[in-house]
Protein backbone atom coordinates (compact mmCIF):
# COMPACT_ATOMS: atom_id res chain seq x y z
CA UNK A 1 0.00 0.00 0.00
CA UNK A 2 1.19 3.58 -0.61
CA UNK A 3 1.70 6.11 1.90
CA UNK A 4 -0.33 8.81 0.16
CA UNK A 5 -2.74 8.43 -2.30
CA UNK A 6 -4.60 11.31 -4.10
CA UNK A 7 -7.10 11.46 -6.63
CA UNK A 8 -8.02 14.82 -8.39
CA UNK A 9 -7.72 17.23 -5.25
CA UNK A 10 -9.52 20.29 -5.31
CA UNK A 11 -9.62 22.81 -3.35
CA UNK A 12 -11.91 25.99 -3.62
CA UNK A 13 -11.41 29.58 -1.46
CA UNK A 14 -14.72 31.46 -2.48
CA UNK A 15 -14.63 31.44 -6.27
CA UNK A 16 -10.97 30.99 -6.43
CA UNK A 17 -9.86 27.21 -6.91
CA UNK A 18 -6.43 26.70 -5.49
CA UNK A 19 -6.01 23.37 -6.29
CA UNK A 20 -6.96 22.17 -9.77
CA UNK A 21 -7.18 18.09 -10.16
CA UNK A 22 -3.85 16.81 -8.42
CA UNK A 23 -3.04 13.08 -8.87
CA UNK A 24 -0.44 11.88 -6.78
CA UNK A 25 1.12 8.31 -5.21
CA UNK A 26 4.08 8.57 -2.69
CA UNK A 27 5.70 5.20 -1.78
CA UNK A 28 7.19 4.01 1.63
CA UNK A 29 10.35 5.38 2.06
CA UNK A 30 10.39 7.71 -0.55
CA UNK A 31 11.67 11.62 0.03
CA UNK A 32 9.53 13.90 -2.40
CA UNK A 33 10.22 17.49 -3.04
CA UNK A 34 7.27 20.05 -4.00
CA UNK A 35 8.05 22.77 -5.89
CA UNK A 36 6.32 25.95 -7.16
CA UNK A 37 6.38 29.33 -7.21
CA UNK A 38 4.15 31.18 -4.38
CA UNK A 39 0.55 30.84 -4.70
CA UNK A 40 0.85 27.48 -6.77
CA UNK A 41 -0.90 25.65 -4.27
CA UNK A 42 1.98 24.01 -2.36
CA UNK A 43 1.08 24.73 1.32
CA UNK A 44 -2.33 24.04 0.60
CA UNK A 45 -1.84 20.91 -0.63
CA UNK A 46 0.23 19.78 1.93
CA UNK A 47 -2.08 20.97 4.91
CA UNK A 48 -4.86 19.09 3.44
CA UNK A 49 -2.85 15.58 3.79
CA UNK A 50 -2.07 16.67 7.42
CA UNK A 51 -5.58 16.77 7.97
CA UNK A 52 -4.99 20.77 8.69
CA UNK A 53 -7.10 21.90 5.67
CA UNK A 54 -10.21 20.56 4.74
CA UNK A 55 -10.46 19.89 0.67
CA UNK A 56 -13.02 20.72 -1.68
CA UNK A 57 -13.18 17.50 -3.92
CA UNK A 58 -11.21 14.58 -4.96
CA UNK A 59 -9.60 11.40 -2.77
CA UNK A 60 -7.17 11.03 -0.38
CA UNK A 61 -5.57 8.59 1.83
CA UNK A 62 -2.69 8.94 3.78
CA UNK A 63 -1.56 5.74 5.84
CA UNK A 64 -4.19 4.39 4.58
CA UNK A 65 -6.56 6.82 6.20
CA UNK A 66 -8.43 10.24 4.87
CA UNK A 67 -6.89 12.99 6.79
CA UNK A 68 -9.65 15.22 7.36
CA UNK A 69 -10.99 12.54 9.97
CA UNK A 70 -7.78 11.82 11.05
CA UNK A 71 -7.63 10.71 14.97
CA UNK A 72 -5.05 10.67 17.73
CA UNK A 73 -3.32 6.84 16.47
CA UNK A 74 -3.42 8.49 12.97
CA UNK A 75 -1.51 11.50 14.28
CA UNK A 76 0.87 9.29 16.10
CA UNK A 77 2.06 8.30 12.77
CA UNK A 78 2.16 11.59 11.16
CA UNK A 79 5.26 14.16 11.84
CA UNK A 80 5.00 17.45 10.91
CA UNK A 81 6.63 21.24 10.13
CA UNK A 82 4.67 24.01 9.74
CA UNK A 83 5.49 26.97 7.35
CA UNK A 84 5.17 29.25 10.37
CA UNK A 85 7.59 28.46 13.60
CA UNK A 86 5.56 28.46 16.28
CA UNK A 87 7.11 27.31 19.78
CA UNK A 88 6.77 27.96 23.12
CA UNK A 89 9.25 30.51 24.14
CA UNK A 90 9.80 30.64 27.52
CA UNK A 91 10.34 26.47 27.74
CA UNK A 92 14.13 25.09 27.37
CA UNK A 93 14.36 22.82 24.21
CA UNK A 94 14.91 19.58 26.60
CA UNK A 95 11.09 20.48 28.66
CA UNK A 96 9.65 21.07 25.46
CA UNK A 97 10.37 17.58 24.33
CA UNK A 98 9.48 15.98 27.44
CA UNK A 99 6.27 17.60 27.39
CA UNK A 100 5.46 16.37 24.04
CA UNK A 101 6.80 13.23 24.21
CA UNK A 102 3.62 13.02 26.76
CA UNK A 103 1.18 13.13 23.86
CA UNK A 104 2.77 9.96 22.08
CA UNK A 105 2.54 5.96 23.55
CA UNK A 106 5.92 5.03 22.05
CA UNK A 107 7.76 8.53 22.10
CA UNK A 108 11.71 8.41 21.30
CA UNK A 109 14.06 9.00 23.94
CA UNK A 110 14.76 12.66 24.46
CA UNK A 111 18.41 12.61 23.93
CA UNK A 112 18.00 10.93 20.78
CA UNK A 113 15.40 13.50 19.48
CA UNK A 114 18.17 16.20 20.31
CA UNK A 115 21.00 13.95 18.49
CA UNK A 116 19.08 13.98 15.35
CA UNK A 117 18.35 17.64 14.89
CA UNK A 118 21.56 18.47 16.49
CA UNK A 119 20.81 20.43 19.46
CA UNK A 120 22.46 18.31 22.78
CA UNK A 121 24.01 21.51 23.27
CA UNK A 122 21.14 23.68 23.56
CA UNK A 123 19.15 21.12 25.55
CA UNK A 124 19.23 23.63 28.76
CA UNK A 125 18.40 26.61 26.95
CA UNK A 126 15.10 28.81 26.60
CA UNK A 127 13.54 28.44 23.25
CA UNK A 128 13.24 32.82 22.79
CA UNK A 129 17.49 32.65 23.44
CA UNK A 130 17.93 30.24 19.68
CA UNK A 131 18.74 31.67 16.45
CA UNK A 132 15.97 31.09 14.41
CA UNK A 133 17.45 27.82 12.29
CA UNK A 134 17.94 26.61 15.80
CA UNK A 135 14.40 27.08 16.58
CA UNK A 136 13.78 25.90 13.23
CA UNK A 137 15.33 22.38 14.02
CA UNK A 138 13.22 22.07 17.40
CA UNK A 139 10.65 22.24 15.49
CA UNK A 140 11.91 19.89 13.55
CA UNK A 141 12.70 17.64 16.56
CA UNK A 142 9.10 18.32 17.94
CA UNK A 143 7.55 16.66 14.43
CA UNK A 144 9.95 13.71 15.36
CA UNK A 145 9.00 12.68 18.63
CA UNK A 146 6.67 10.01 17.55
CA UNK A 147 9.16 8.79 15.70
CA UNK A 148 6.41 9.05 12.78
CA UNK A 149 6.31 6.93 9.75
CA UNK A 150 5.48 9.76 7.28
CA UNK A 151 7.23 13.50 7.91
CA UNK A 152 5.67 16.89 6.16
CA UNK A 153 8.40 20.08 6.01
CA UNK A 154 6.95 23.24 4.68
CA UNK A 155 9.66 25.22 3.60
CA UNK A 156 12.19 23.97 6.52
CA UNK A 157 15.13 25.79 5.54
CA UNK A 158 13.62 29.06 4.01
CA UNK A 159 15.61 31.77 5.25
CA UNK A 160 18.40 30.13 6.72
CA UNK A 161 22.04 30.81 6.11
CA UNK A 162 24.07 28.31 3.99
CA UNK A 163 25.72 26.41 7.53
CA UNK A 164 21.90 26.31 9.20
CA UNK A 165 20.97 24.93 5.73
CA UNK A 166 22.93 22.13 5.58
CA UNK A 167 22.56 21.26 8.99
CA UNK A 168 18.88 20.97 8.53
CA UNK A 169 20.16 18.79 5.13
CA UNK A 170 21.66 16.47 7.58
CA UNK A 171 18.75 16.11 9.98
CA UNK A 172 16.88 15.62 6.98
CA UNK A 173 19.40 13.07 5.46
CA UNK A 174 19.22 11.26 9.23
CA UNK A 175 15.62 11.09 8.97
CA UNK A 176 15.42 9.42 5.67
CA UNK A 177 18.41 7.09 6.24
CA UNK A 178 15.63 5.63 9.14
CA UNK A 179 13.18 4.87 6.26
CA UNK A 180 11.16 7.75 6.96
CA UNK A 181 8.70 8.76 4.05
CA UNK A 182 9.23 12.85 3.74
CA UNK A 183 7.08 14.89 1.82
CA UNK A 184 9.04 19.05 1.42
CA UNK A 185 8.13 22.09 0.28
CA UNK A 186 10.74 23.95 -0.95
CA UNK A 187 11.51 27.00 -3.01
CA UNK A 188 15.23 25.92 -2.97
CA UNK A 189 16.31 24.02 -6.12
CA UNK A 190 19.36 23.03 -4.47
CA UNK A 191 17.19 21.82 -1.62
CA UNK A 192 15.23 19.16 -3.60
CA UNK A 193 18.04 18.30 -5.86
CA UNK A 194 20.19 17.15 -3.16
CA UNK A 195 17.59 15.83 -0.46
CA UNK A 196 14.98 14.38 -2.94
CA UNK A 197 14.20 11.11 -4.53
CA UNK A 198 11.83 12.89 -6.53
CA UNK A 199 10.61 16.08 -7.29
CA UNK A 200 7.05 17.42 -8.12
CA UNK A 201 6.57 20.71 -9.54
CA UNK A 202 3.41 22.82 -8.61
CA UNK A 203 1.83 25.79 -10.97
CA UNK A 204 -1.50 27.06 -10.55
CA UNK A 205 -3.18 24.24 -8.19
CA UNK A 206 -1.96 21.78 -11.09
CA UNK A 207 1.16 19.35 -11.67
CA UNK A 208 3.52 20.41 -14.13
CA UNK A 209 6.12 18.09 -13.85
CA UNK A 210 6.64 14.77 -11.65
CA UNK A 211 9.92 12.56 -11.74
CA UNK A 212 13.99 12.19 -10.02
CA UNK A 213 15.96 15.18 -9.83
CA UNK A 214 18.44 13.49 -12.85
CA UNK A 215 15.21 13.29 -15.24
CA UNK A 216 12.97 15.47 -14.60
CA UNK A 217 11.50 17.14 -17.63
CA UNK A 218 13.40 15.24 -19.78
CA UNK A 219 16.79 16.62 -18.41
CA UNK A 220 18.80 13.71 -19.30
CA UNK A 221 17.48 13.73 -22.74
CA UNK A 222 17.37 17.66 -22.99
CA UNK A 223 20.43 19.49 -24.66
CA UNK A 224 23.93 19.87 -22.92
CA UNK A 225 25.02 22.89 -22.22
CA UNK A 226 28.77 23.59 -23.29
CA UNK A 227 30.19 26.94 -22.32
CA UNK A 228 33.38 29.40 -21.51
CA UNK A 229 34.38 32.91 -21.31
CA UNK A 230 33.46 35.15 -23.85
CA UNK A 231 36.53 35.30 -26.36
CA UNK A 232 38.85 38.19 -27.18
CA UNK A 233 38.67 39.79 -30.60
CA UNK A 234 36.13 37.43 -31.87
CA UNK A 235 32.69 37.30 -32.42
CA UNK A 236 29.88 34.67 -31.48
CA UNK A 237 28.88 34.08 -35.17
CA UNK A 238 32.13 33.44 -36.09
CA UNK A 239 32.61 30.19 -34.10
CA UNK A 240 31.46 26.43 -35.73
CA UNK A 241 28.56 26.19 -33.15
CA UNK A 242 25.79 28.66 -32.54
CA UNK A 243 26.09 30.19 -29.25
CA UNK A 244 24.02 32.66 -27.07
CA UNK A 245 25.58 35.39 -25.00
CA UNK A 246 24.81 35.25 -21.02
CA UNK A 247 26.84 38.28 -19.65
CA UNK A 248 30.30 37.44 -20.03
CA UNK A 249 29.72 33.98 -20.74
CA UNK A 250 28.88 32.49 -23.91
CA UNK A 251 27.14 29.29 -24.34
CA UNK A 252 26.15 26.46 -27.05
CA UNK A 253 22.97 23.98 -26.54
CA UNK A 254 24.26 21.02 -27.49
CA UNK A 255 22.28 17.88 -28.87
CA UNK A 256 25.30 16.07 -29.04
CA UNK A 257 27.58 17.40 -26.99
CA UNK A 258 30.57 15.23 -28.44
CA UNK A 259 30.86 15.76 -31.84
CA UNK A 260 30.10 20.04 -30.64
CA UNK A 261 33.11 20.10 -28.33
CA UNK A 262 35.26 18.68 -30.91
CA UNK A 263 34.37 20.97 -33.42
CA UNK A 264 34.79 23.81 -31.01
CA UNK A 265 38.05 22.68 -29.42
CA UNK A 266 39.63 21.93 -32.93
CA UNK A 267 38.14 25.31 -34.07
CA UNK A 268 39.99 26.97 -31.04
CA UNK A 269 43.33 25.20 -31.46
CA UNK A 270 43.52 26.14 -35.23
CA UNK A 271 43.21 29.53 -34.33
CA UNK A 272 45.70 28.87 -30.98
CA UNK A 273 42.44 30.10 -28.75
CA UNK A 274 42.38 29.19 -25.06
CA UNK A 275 38.79 28.31 -24.41
CA UNK A 276 39.02 29.29 -21.05
CA UNK A 277 36.31 28.56 -18.14
CA UNK A 278 35.27 25.56 -20.40
CA UNK A 279 32.14 23.11 -18.78
CA UNK A 280 29.80 21.23 -19.85
CA UNK A 281 26.62 20.16 -17.85
CA UNK A 282 23.30 18.91 -18.43
CA UNK A 283 20.63 21.99 -17.81
CA UNK A 284 20.28 22.77 -14.45
CA UNK A 285 17.34 22.40 -12.60
CA UNK A 286 16.39 25.44 -12.47
CA UNK A 287 16.24 25.67 -16.06
CA UNK A 288 13.81 22.93 -16.18
CA UNK A 289 11.88 24.16 -13.28
CA UNK A 290 11.44 27.79 -14.93
CA UNK A 291 10.03 25.90 -18.34
CA UNK A 292 8.06 23.79 -16.44
CA UNK A 293 5.61 26.60 -14.19
CA UNK A 294 6.48 29.28 -17.50
CA UNK B 1 -5.32 6.45 26.85
CA UNK B 2 -7.75 7.64 28.85
CA UNK B 3 -10.12 10.45 29.57
CA UNK B 4 -7.85 11.29 32.40
CA UNK B 5 -4.28 10.96 31.22
CA UNK B 6 -4.71 13.23 28.24
CA UNK B 7 -6.34 16.43 29.86
CA UNK B 8 -3.10 15.62 32.32
CA UNK B 9 -0.64 15.94 30.25
CA UNK B 10 -2.15 18.85 28.70
CA UNK B 11 -2.84 20.68 31.98
CA UNK B 12 0.72 19.94 33.08
CA UNK B 13 1.97 21.31 29.47
CA UNK B 14 0.14 24.34 30.51
CA UNK B 15 1.22 24.68 34.07
CA UNK B 16 5.04 24.35 32.64
CA UNK B 17 4.17 27.31 30.05
CA UNK B 18 2.12 29.84 32.20
CA UNK B 19 4.16 30.12 35.24
CA UNK B 20 7.35 30.40 33.17
CA UNK B 21 5.86 33.37 31.31
CA UNK B 22 6.53 36.45 33.78
CA UNK B 23 3.51 38.94 32.30
CA UNK B 24 0.78 36.63 32.91
CA UNK B 25 2.13 35.78 36.47
CA UNK B 26 1.79 39.39 37.56
CA UNK B 27 -1.80 40.12 36.05
CA UNK B 28 -3.09 37.22 37.23
CA UNK B 29 -2.01 36.16 40.70
CA UNK B 30 -0.43 39.51 42.07
CA UNK B 31 -2.78 42.30 40.44
CA UNK B 32 -5.94 41.25 43.00
CA UNK B 33 -3.33 41.01 45.61
CA UNK B 34 -2.07 44.33 45.30
CA UNK B 35 -4.85 45.76 44.50
CA UNK B 36 -6.64 44.25 47.70
CA UNK B 37 -3.78 45.91 49.59
CA UNK B 38 -3.87 48.99 47.98
CA UNK B 39 -7.73 49.97 48.16
CA UNK B 40 -7.69 47.83 51.50
CA UNK B 41 -4.67 49.91 52.99
CA UNK B 42 -6.42 53.64 51.66
CA UNK B 43 -9.69 52.76 52.87
CA UNK B 44 -9.63 50.25 55.32
CA UNK B 45 -11.19 51.81 58.41
CA UNK B 46 -14.28 53.67 56.45
CA UNK B 47 -17.35 51.50 56.83
CA UNK B 48 -20.26 50.63 54.30
CA UNK B 49 -23.41 52.39 55.91
CA UNK B 50 -25.75 49.83 53.67
CA UNK B 51 -24.55 46.99 54.72
CA UNK B 52 -25.00 47.67 58.55
CA UNK B 53 -21.46 49.36 59.03
CA UNK B 54 -19.39 46.55 57.58
CA UNK B 55 -15.85 47.78 57.33
CA UNK B 56 -15.02 48.44 53.86
CA UNK B 57 -11.86 46.42 53.71
CA UNK B 58 -13.68 43.12 54.64
CA UNK B 59 -16.27 43.54 51.66
CA UNK B 60 -13.33 44.63 49.27
CA UNK B 61 -11.60 41.24 50.44
CA UNK B 62 -14.80 39.27 48.83
CA UNK B 63 -14.90 41.48 45.82
CA UNK B 64 -11.05 40.78 44.83
CA UNK B 65 -12.27 36.84 45.22
CA UNK B 66 -14.25 37.52 42.68
CA UNK B 67 -12.19 40.01 40.95
CA UNK B 68 -9.50 37.68 40.73
CA UNK B 69 -12.37 35.00 39.46
CA UNK B 70 -12.95 37.20 36.32
CA UNK B 71 -9.56 38.50 35.57
CA UNK B 72 -8.01 34.86 35.67
CA UNK B 73 -10.95 32.44 33.68
CA UNK B 74 -12.41 35.28 31.53
CA UNK B 75 -8.79 37.42 30.97
CA UNK B 76 -5.82 35.53 31.32
CA UNK B 77 -7.60 32.48 29.81
CA UNK B 78 -9.00 33.89 26.65
CA UNK B 79 -5.55 36.32 26.63
CA UNK B 80 -3.56 33.09 26.83
CA UNK B 81 -5.52 31.38 23.96
CA UNK B 82 -6.04 34.25 21.50
CA UNK B 83 -1.95 34.90 21.61
CA UNK B 84 -1.20 31.20 21.50
CA UNK B 85 -3.60 30.34 18.47
CA UNK B 86 -2.82 33.78 16.69
CA UNK B 87 0.94 32.90 17.36
CA UNK B 88 0.44 29.22 15.36
CA UNK B 89 1.23 27.16 18.96
CA UNK B 90 -2.42 25.52 18.66
CA UNK B 91 -2.07 25.04 15.00
CA UNK B 92 1.45 23.06 16.35
CA UNK B 93 -0.24 21.33 19.00
CA UNK B 94 -3.14 20.42 16.90
CA UNK B 95 0.01 18.34 14.23
CA UNK B 96 0.10 15.64 18.01
CA UNK B 97 -2.18 13.10 19.13
CA UNK B 98 -3.49 15.54 21.80
CA UNK B 99 -6.95 15.42 20.86
CA UNK B 100 -8.89 18.63 21.45
CA UNK B 101 -11.28 18.36 24.34
CA UNK B 102 -8.15 17.45 26.27
CA UNK B 103 -6.43 20.38 24.95
CA UNK B 104 -8.99 22.81 25.96
CA UNK B 105 -9.26 21.12 29.38
CA UNK B 106 -5.95 21.75 30.49
CA UNK B 107 -6.01 25.24 29.65
CA UNK B 108 -9.27 25.57 31.40
CA UNK B 109 -7.81 23.19 34.38
CA UNK B 110 -5.01 25.48 34.42
CA UNK B 111 -6.75 28.57 34.43
CA UNK B 112 -8.99 26.83 37.53
CA UNK B 113 -5.50 26.15 39.70
CA UNK B 114 -4.45 29.83 39.08
CA UNK B 115 -7.75 31.09 40.49
CA UNK B 116 -7.77 28.39 43.19
CA UNK B 117 -4.18 29.61 44.24
CA UNK B 118 -4.56 33.31 43.92
CA UNK B 119 -7.86 32.87 46.05
CA UNK B 120 -6.05 31.30 48.60
CA UNK B 121 -3.36 33.92 48.83
CA UNK B 122 -6.46 36.35 48.85
CA UNK B 123 -8.04 34.84 51.94
CA UNK B 124 -4.93 34.57 53.74
CA UNK B 125 -4.04 37.83 53.44
CA UNK B 126 -7.56 39.46 53.79
CA UNK B 127 -8.33 37.67 57.03
CA UNK B 128 -4.80 38.34 58.50
CA UNK B 129 -4.56 42.19 57.50
CA UNK B 130 -8.18 43.52 56.25
CA UNK B 131 -10.61 42.22 59.04
CA UNK B 132 -11.29 39.71 56.17
CA UNK B 133 -13.25 36.79 57.06
CA UNK B 134 -13.92 32.96 55.81
CA UNK B 135 -16.54 31.96 54.05
CA UNK B 136 -19.56 30.79 56.74
CA UNK B 137 -20.29 28.69 53.59
CA UNK B 138 -17.81 26.23 52.24
CA UNK B 139 -19.89 24.04 49.78
CA UNK B 140 -21.67 27.49 48.73
CA UNK B 141 -18.45 29.24 48.46
CA UNK B 142 -17.10 26.35 46.65
CA UNK B 143 -20.38 25.94 44.24
CA UNK B 144 -20.32 29.23 43.41
CA UNK B 145 -16.64 29.46 41.96
CA UNK B 146 -17.19 26.52 39.95
CA UNK B 147 -20.21 27.66 38.20
CA UNK B 148 -18.50 31.00 38.03
CA UNK B 149 -15.07 29.78 36.78
CA UNK B 150 -16.74 27.52 34.44
CA UNK B 151 -19.23 30.31 33.39
CA UNK B 152 -16.14 32.75 33.05
CA UNK B 153 -13.99 30.54 31.28
CA UNK B 154 -16.73 29.54 28.52
CA UNK B 155 -17.03 33.23 28.01
CA UNK B 156 -13.44 34.16 27.76
CA UNK B 157 -12.82 31.63 25.01
CA UNK B 158 -16.11 32.66 23.42
CA UNK B 159 -14.84 36.10 23.54
CA UNK B 160 -11.31 34.75 22.02
CA UNK B 161 -12.79 33.42 18.95
CA UNK B 162 -14.00 36.85 17.74
CA UNK B 163 -10.55 38.35 18.03
CA UNK B 164 -8.11 37.96 15.31
CA UNK B 165 -5.10 39.10 16.69
CA UNK B 166 -2.83 38.44 19.62
CA UNK B 167 -2.29 42.79 20.07
CA UNK B 168 -6.06 43.11 20.00
CA UNK B 169 -7.40 40.61 22.65
CA UNK B 170 -5.48 43.05 25.55
CA UNK B 171 -8.10 45.91 25.01
CA UNK B 172 -10.73 43.78 24.94
CA UNK B 173 -10.64 42.01 27.51
CA UNK B 174 -9.27 45.14 29.77
CA UNK B 175 -11.83 47.39 27.82
CA UNK B 176 -14.67 44.89 29.26
CA UNK B 177 -13.55 43.34 32.69
CA UNK B 178 -12.59 46.73 33.96
CA UNK B 179 -16.22 48.85 33.66
CA UNK B 180 -17.69 45.49 34.22
CA UNK B 181 -15.93 44.69 37.59
CA UNK B 182 -16.81 48.36 38.55
CA UNK B 183 -20.27 48.96 38.19
CA UNK B 184 -20.69 45.42 39.63
CA UNK B 185 -19.10 46.46 42.80
CA UNK B 186 -15.74 45.32 43.38
CA UNK B 187 -14.03 48.14 43.87
CA UNK B 188 -17.26 49.82 46.15
CA UNK B 189 -20.43 49.21 47.25
CA UNK B 190 -22.91 49.44 44.14
CA UNK B 191 -26.32 49.34 45.77
CA UNK B 192 -28.56 46.80 43.34
CA UNK B 193 -31.43 48.81 42.71
CA UNK B 194 -29.34 51.89 41.96
CA UNK B 195 -28.99 52.60 38.03
CA UNK B 196 -25.57 51.76 37.99
CA UNK B 197 -26.49 48.64 40.20
CA UNK B 198 -29.57 47.58 37.80
CA UNK B 199 -27.19 48.03 34.42
CA UNK B 200 -24.32 45.79 36.38
CA UNK B 201 -27.27 43.01 36.82
CA UNK B 202 -27.26 42.79 33.33
CA UNK B 203 -23.69 40.89 33.27
CA UNK B 204 -22.69 37.74 35.16
CA UNK B 205 -20.31 40.14 37.71
CA UNK B 206 -22.87 41.15 39.55
CA UNK B 207 -24.23 38.14 40.13
CA UNK B 208 -21.10 36.15 40.95
CA UNK B 209 -20.26 38.79 43.83
CA UNK B 210 -23.64 38.71 45.70
CA UNK B 211 -23.38 34.96 45.65
CA UNK B 212 -20.21 35.42 46.70
CA UNK B 213 -21.09 37.87 49.79
CA UNK B 214 -23.69 34.95 50.35
CA UNK B 215 -21.30 32.84 50.84
CA UNK B 216 -19.34 34.60 53.28
CA UNK B 217 -22.53 35.49 55.19
CA UNK B 218 -22.23 39.60 54.74
CA UNK B 219 -24.91 41.15 53.61
CA UNK B 220 -25.69 43.13 50.71
CA UNK B 221 -27.23 40.93 48.30
CA UNK B 222 -30.65 41.59 47.48
CA UNK B 223 -33.33 38.83 45.66
CA UNK B 224 -32.82 34.85 45.84
CA UNK B 225 -29.68 32.92 45.53
CA UNK B 226 -30.62 30.74 42.73
CA UNK B 227 -31.74 33.80 40.54
CA UNK B 228 -27.79 34.71 41.02
CA UNK B 229 -26.07 31.61 39.93
CA UNK B 230 -28.78 31.30 37.46
CA UNK B 231 -27.48 34.53 35.15
CA UNK B 232 -24.27 32.99 36.04
CA UNK B 233 -24.61 29.81 34.33
CA UNK B 234 -27.27 30.84 31.38
CA UNK B 235 -23.90 33.43 30.78
CA UNK B 236 -21.67 30.94 30.29
CA UNK B 237 -23.81 28.48 28.71
CA UNK B 238 -24.37 30.79 26.03
CA UNK B 239 -20.90 31.83 26.17
CA UNK B 240 -19.77 27.97 25.87
CA UNK B 241 -22.51 27.42 23.09
CA UNK B 242 -20.76 29.96 20.68
CA UNK B 243 -17.01 29.19 21.80
CA UNK B 244 -17.67 25.21 20.54
CA UNK B 245 -19.50 26.75 17.74
CA UNK B 246 -16.31 28.93 16.76
CA UNK B 247 -13.60 27.04 18.28
CA UNK B 248 -10.37 27.13 16.19
CA UNK B 249 -6.79 26.43 16.04
CA UNK B 250 -5.56 28.13 12.82
CA UNK B 251 -4.52 32.05 13.29
CA UNK B 252 -6.72 34.08 11.36
CA UNK B 253 -3.78 35.15 8.61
Amino acid sequence: MSVIEVEDLRKRYGDREVVRGIDLTVEAGQVVAVLGPNGAGKTTTVEILEGLTERSGGQVRVLGVDPARADSAWRERVGVVLQHVAVEPYLTVRELLDLHRGFYRHPRPTDELLALVGLTEEAGAQVRTLSGGQVRRVDVALALVGAPELVFLDEPTTGFDPAARHQAWDAIRALKDLGTTIVLTTHYLEEAETLADRIVVLADGRIVADGPPGSLGDRHRAASRVSFHALEGVTPDELPVPVEVEGRRWTARCADPTVSLHALTAWAIERDLRLSGLTIAPPSLEEIYLEAVR
Amino acid sequence: MTVIVWPGRAFRYEQRSFWREPAGKFFTVALPVLMLTVFGGLNGDSRIHELGGIRFSRYMTVGMVAFSLVTTTYGMLSARVTFRRESGIYQRLRTTPLPAGAFVAGQVLNALSVVALTIAILLVVGTTFYDGTWPTNWPLFALVLVVGAASCSAIGMAVSTFVPSGEAIDPVIWGTMMPITFISGMFEYVPPHSTIGRIASLFPVSHLLQALLRAFGLPGATGPLWEHLGVVALWGVVGGAVAVRRFRWAPHR
